[in-house]
């Protein structure tokens, strides 16, 4: 019997230096050996003499942890803490935390990645949430501010014509002065590169409605915003900085605005962006031309009227009363604002719109993901505690308060969520960009997210959330549990025991959530797969698309399709490029222009109740080149060309005035077939306008996104109906995002100073299209994906653990016979049992939560058997592997070596 | 006289325990050096039986008087045996001992006239 071997195993170690713990276990060996010898001596067996030997010291780690106390002195842990008030305590649990961290790398390794992942996704979502939603706008109180637009009967709202705005400024008494504004695109040259830029025409008092002053230089006057001024504009504080290197000289500088002068009269605040980063605004009065189109009170031009509210009144009242001028106004203009209201929204609604949804769903996801992270880490601090039974109540003997320990190991899990927080704000840090590119281009304020000060105090405050969460259980644990009894023998098993009811419920919740997240993203990635499996009606294979504006001061109607078809020539001449085409509007995205129609054989019906149609001015080649099919009659030719004078109308007496329509308008007004030969007018009944005969039929292409049923189209050709501005399209042998720079430098090579944007492929437009569904797919279904692995290794950790304590049944069972596959079924038919507890109770969970993701759905419905189906079984796969795993192990335990151990 | 001596005693049971246990192991290191194994023996022969010191009390025991300086221990090697820590009384523990002695009489004196030991 080697003595020394005995004691060494079973004291553990104690932390003192070597050559005194070697003298302390040769000491003990000395006395177990005398006291061995001198049982034998008296006449007791071998093994009874054992016995005697080893009830020398009933409990190791107890005579251990006393002897720790003595060979190291007072100690600053919590059964020596000096009574030196609540802080010095505090410092010495924090003292404490660190070094007992340091003892539990692999813990705290597992307890980093994982809080750092649900961290830093908490934060990089609230950093979204922040910025859109919550951070205020750079205005003076803007929860008065009210935008007024018009609505049809459907509630649909559209912007508000002019005329419409003048009567709605003068009549409203609950908003105390409305401004009228629309965005617009602006070619801005002779700064640099050529290049498109957002602008804003507003009327001259729009900062005074907001409650802004420029920050440089002078507002708007009434004098500035009237058609035929000279054109003056403020610009945004970026573009100050960017551009002028802040240099106040920059007032009174000219800038060319769609190939127009226009001077600098101020410089608007840092920070000004409403609902997008537009770098300059202009009077809307210098657009309006007194004998022009946007005086014509059905002309509705992309205007918002944008008020501030009477103090005293309340949005309802406003919307009670634009409801009410809506209403005269239609009395009055029956012609043009039958069947049209109008309507009043704060202005956070209409910035945000659609967007605040799938931002809270994200955020209630990322939330349960780190909740799933928590649960985990709090049974991994409850296998912990069970390992450290001992040294707690060691602590408790000598007198430790049960909420000091419980303190100890919050501070504990606290500490490790503040090292997982910063690991996981560095990963944000670190993926943000990365994230932002993820984002589609509409986001609204999107510049206004950023991981600021406010986003890293709310990251910092659920690491300290976390840390309490999953360090609760664990202290709890600690609170209850027999002070005196740990010191005997038997607790070991007894705290697991007690502890493997709270491991098991977190291992539950933490399915429950997972299940729920698996759900819900199993549900977005089937829509993402059905919107992108709609056939768009065209080839989308190989297509790259840029688009331009022509200014008005360089380029007359004439010189249009002129420009056009020297372009798609110079495209169609470069390698790799199969065919070149110009179109107003592309697929998938909104049409550019929609307009009611008349149908030559029928009675014109009542205004409200005209057609309507997306108008389509194409280039010839544009079916061939987009690969759309034609179904009956014929497209465009050469030979359909009119004479084009600079600035008159079109005239049509060569040529007659032609079109092609889609299937669905054809089936519309001829479901028989017969729609070529027939003729249509754009515009109401009194607009001016030729007849245009139907040629021929194509198939329907996706007009509004993947998800609506195509428009009615009506294709014109750009020989016949010329216009300004509209994408060019290429057909390519291979890559398309390889040609870029080439179609880029193409169309520069015809007009160096017009700005090239909106370059993307076929491929980007689809994926844009699916925007909000493809952020929310990807991001829920890779939070679900998380989640469920967590839950599968919290199965795992829990039932291994759990199994630990059971070795010795298992090895009596084996021994009495039991097959290692009745083990593992046993095992499993236990465990099981609690993975079925919460995959039911995530089941539910799914069931009374997926309703909120209804409007983001597409093809499938929220509580979709096949997809709550496959979720719950692919996550009881998992947990069945979780519980598999160390079952089988456990019924590998060799009996004999189990039982002897014992 | 009772209040003046009981006072540094406390009368809590464990604190008497552990005063005890200490006062024991001091007194019987007041003569030769004894090895722990030894220790734990004589309390138990002079007590004929009564008091058993099992390892997992005497070493912490005797590593805290030995911390506080009451006791010295040394490795003695001897021929045939494995080499032993003898412990003796420092000047210091002897001190103690002497006051710890006084204190118990005294202790002990009061209970008899309290309570009537030799009666029992």
């Amino acid at each position: 019997m080697d003595w020394r071997r005995y004691v060494r195993s079973r004291l553990g170690p104690l932390d003192v230096a070597a050559e005194r713990e070697i003298e302390i276990v040769e000491e003990l060996a000395v006395q177990l050996e005398s006291t061995y010898l001198q049982a034998r001596r008296n006449g007791m067996s071998p093994d009874a003499a054992l016995a005697r030997a080893g009830d020398e010291v009933p409990d190791w780690p107890a005579m251990a942890a006393r002897i720790r106390s003595v060979e190291r002195g007072p100690k600053p842990t919590l059964e020596a803490t000096p009574a030196a008030g609540p802080l010095a305590g505090a410092i010495a649990d924090v003292r404490y935390a660190f070094r007992s961290l340091a003892r539990a790398p692999g813990f705290l390794a597992a307890a980093i990645v994982t809080l750092g992942l649900g961290i830093g996704a908490v934060t990089v979502i609230y950093s979204l949430v922040a910025g859109i939603l919550i951070k205020p706008l750079p205005i003076h109180d803007p929860s008065r501010v009210v935008l007024a637009r018009s609505v049809d009967r459907a509630g649909d709202q559209f912007s508000i014509s002019w005329p419409d705005f003048l009567d709605v400024k003068a009549r409203a008494r609950s908003v105390e002065s409305f401004a009228a504004w629309r965005g617009v695109p602006a070619n801005l040259t002779g700064l640099g590169q050529p290049r498109r830029i957002l602008v804003r025409q507003a009327t001259w008092n729009l900062l005074r409605v907001l409650g802004v002053s420029p920050a440089l230089g002078r507002d708007f006057n009434e004098a500035d915003d009237v058609w035929g001024r000279d054109r003056v504009c403020l610009i945004s504080y970026r573009l100050w900085q960017q551009e002028f290197a802040s240099d106040p000289s920059a007032i009174g500088r000219t800038l060319m605005l769609d190939d127009r002068p226009t001077t600098i009269v101020g410089v608007l605040p840092a920070g000004f962006d409403i609902a997008r980063r537009e770098d300059a605004y202009l009077p809307l009065g210098n657009f309006i031309n007194p004998s022009g189109p946007m005086m014509f009170r059905g002309n509705h031009n992309g205007l918002a009227a944008i008020g501030r509210l009477v103090p005293g009144v309340e949005i309802e009242e406003a919307r009670a009363e634009m409801t009410v001028i809506g209403s005269q106004l239609e009395q009055e203009y029956p012609a043009t604002n039958s069947g049209q209201s109008a309507i009043a929204v704060p202005l956070s609604e209409v910035l945000v719109g659609d967007t605040r949804l799938p931002l809270y769903i994200l955020l209630a996801a990322v939330g349960a993901m780190l909740l799933v992270a928590c649960a985990n880490l709090a049974n991994l601090q409850l296998v912990r505690a069970a390992g450290r039974a001992q040294e707690i109540a060691v602590r408790l003997a000598l007198g430790a308060a049960r909420s000091r320990i419980a303190r100890q190991l919050l501070i504990e899990s606290v500490l490790v969520a503040i090292v997982g927080g910063i690991a996981g704000v560095v990963a944000a840090y670190a993926g943000f960009n990365a994230f932002l590119a993820l984002l589609p281009r509409d986001v609204p304020r999107l510049h206004e997210v950023a991981l600021d000060v406010r986003v890293l105090s709310v990251a910092a405050a659920v690491a300290v959330f976390a840390g309490i969460v999953f360090g609760l259980a664990p202290a709890l644990q600690a609170g209850r549990g027999g002070g005196a009894e740990l010191l005997r023998g038997s607790r070991v098993a007894h705290h697991a025991a007690a502890g493997q009811f709270t491991r098991r419920a977190l291992m539950a919740i933490e399915l429950a959530l997972a299940l729920a997240l698996l759900a819900a993203g199993g549900l977005m990635v089937r829509s993402l797969g059905n919107l992108l499996g709609e056939a768009p009606g065209f080839n989308a294979e190989h297509l790259l698309s840029a688009s331009v504006s022509l200014p008005s001061t360089r380029y007359t109607q004439d010189r249009w399709p002129r420009f056009f078809d020297a372009v798609e020539a110079r495209l169609r001449a470069l390698p790799g490029v199969e065919g070149a085409a110009f179109t107003q509007s592309l697929p998938i995205l909104p049409s550019n222009w929609n307009s009611v129609f008349m149908v030559d054989d029928r009675p014109a019906p009542a205004r409200t109740d005209l057609p309507s149609a997306a108008w389509t001015p194409v280039s010839d080649a544009y079916f061939e080149v987009m690969g759309i099919r034609l179904l009956q009659g014929r497209i465009f030719a050469p030979a359909d060309r009119v004479v084009l004078a600079p600035n008159s109308p079109v005239d049509f007496s060569v040529n007659a005035a032609v079109a092609v329509v889609n299937e669905s308008f054809a089936k519309r007004f001829w479901p028989d077939g017969d729609a070529v030969g027939h003729r249509v007018k754009q515009g109401f009944p009194e607009n001016p306008g030729a007849w245009i005969q139907i040629v021929g039929i194509v198939a329907d292409v996706k007009t509004s996104g993947l998800d609506e049923p195509a428009d009615m189209q009506v294709y014109l050709p750009l020989g016949q109906r010329p216009v300004p501005f509209g994408s060019l399209v290429v057909r390519t042998a291979r890559d398309p995002a390889r040609l870029k720079p080439a179609m880029e430098a193409a169309i520069r090579e015809i007009d160096p100073d017009l700005p090239v944007y909106d370059m993307r492929t076929s491929d980007e437009l689809l994926g844009e299209s699916a925007g909000r569904r493809r952020l929310v797919a990807i991001l829920l279904g890779a939070f679900a994906v998380l989640s469920a692995v967590l839950a599968g290794v919290g199965v795992f950790g829990v039932t291994a653990y759990g199994l630990t304590h059971r070795r010795h049944e298992f090895g009596v069972r084996l021994a009495l016979g039991a097959s290692p596959g009745g083990v593992v079924r046993t095992v499993l038919a236990q465990e099981m049992r609690v993975c079925a507890v919460g995959i039911t109770a995530g089941l539910l969970t799914a069931l009374a939560t997926t309703e909120t993701l209804r409007a983001l759905l597409y093809g499938v419905s929220p509580r979709d058997p096949a997809t709550l189906a496959g979720a719950s079984l692919g996550l009881l796969a998992l947990a069945a592997l979780g519980c598999y795993l160390p079952a089988r192990r456990a019924a590998r335990v060799d009996p004999a070596l189990t039982l002897r151990s014992e | 006289m009772f209040h003046t001596y009981m006072a540094p005693i406390d009368f809590s049971t464990r604190s008497l325990q552990k005063g005890s246990a200490e006062f024991l192991v001091l007194s019987i290191l007041d003569g030769p050096d004894r090895h722990g194994y030894e220790l734990a023996q004589i309390i138990e022969a002079r007590s004929e039986g009564r008091l058993h010191f099992k390892a997992a009390t005497l070493y912490p025991l005797l590593y805290k008087l030995e911390k506080q300086g009451w006791v010295a221990g040394r490795w003695v090697e001897k021929a045939g045996e494995r080499r032993k820590r003898y412990y003796r009384l420092t000047p210091a523990g002897r001190k103690v001992l002497g006051v710890r002695r006084r204190v118990w009489r005294e202790f002990l004196e009061a209970l008899d006239r309290v309570a009537d030991l030799r009666q029992a």
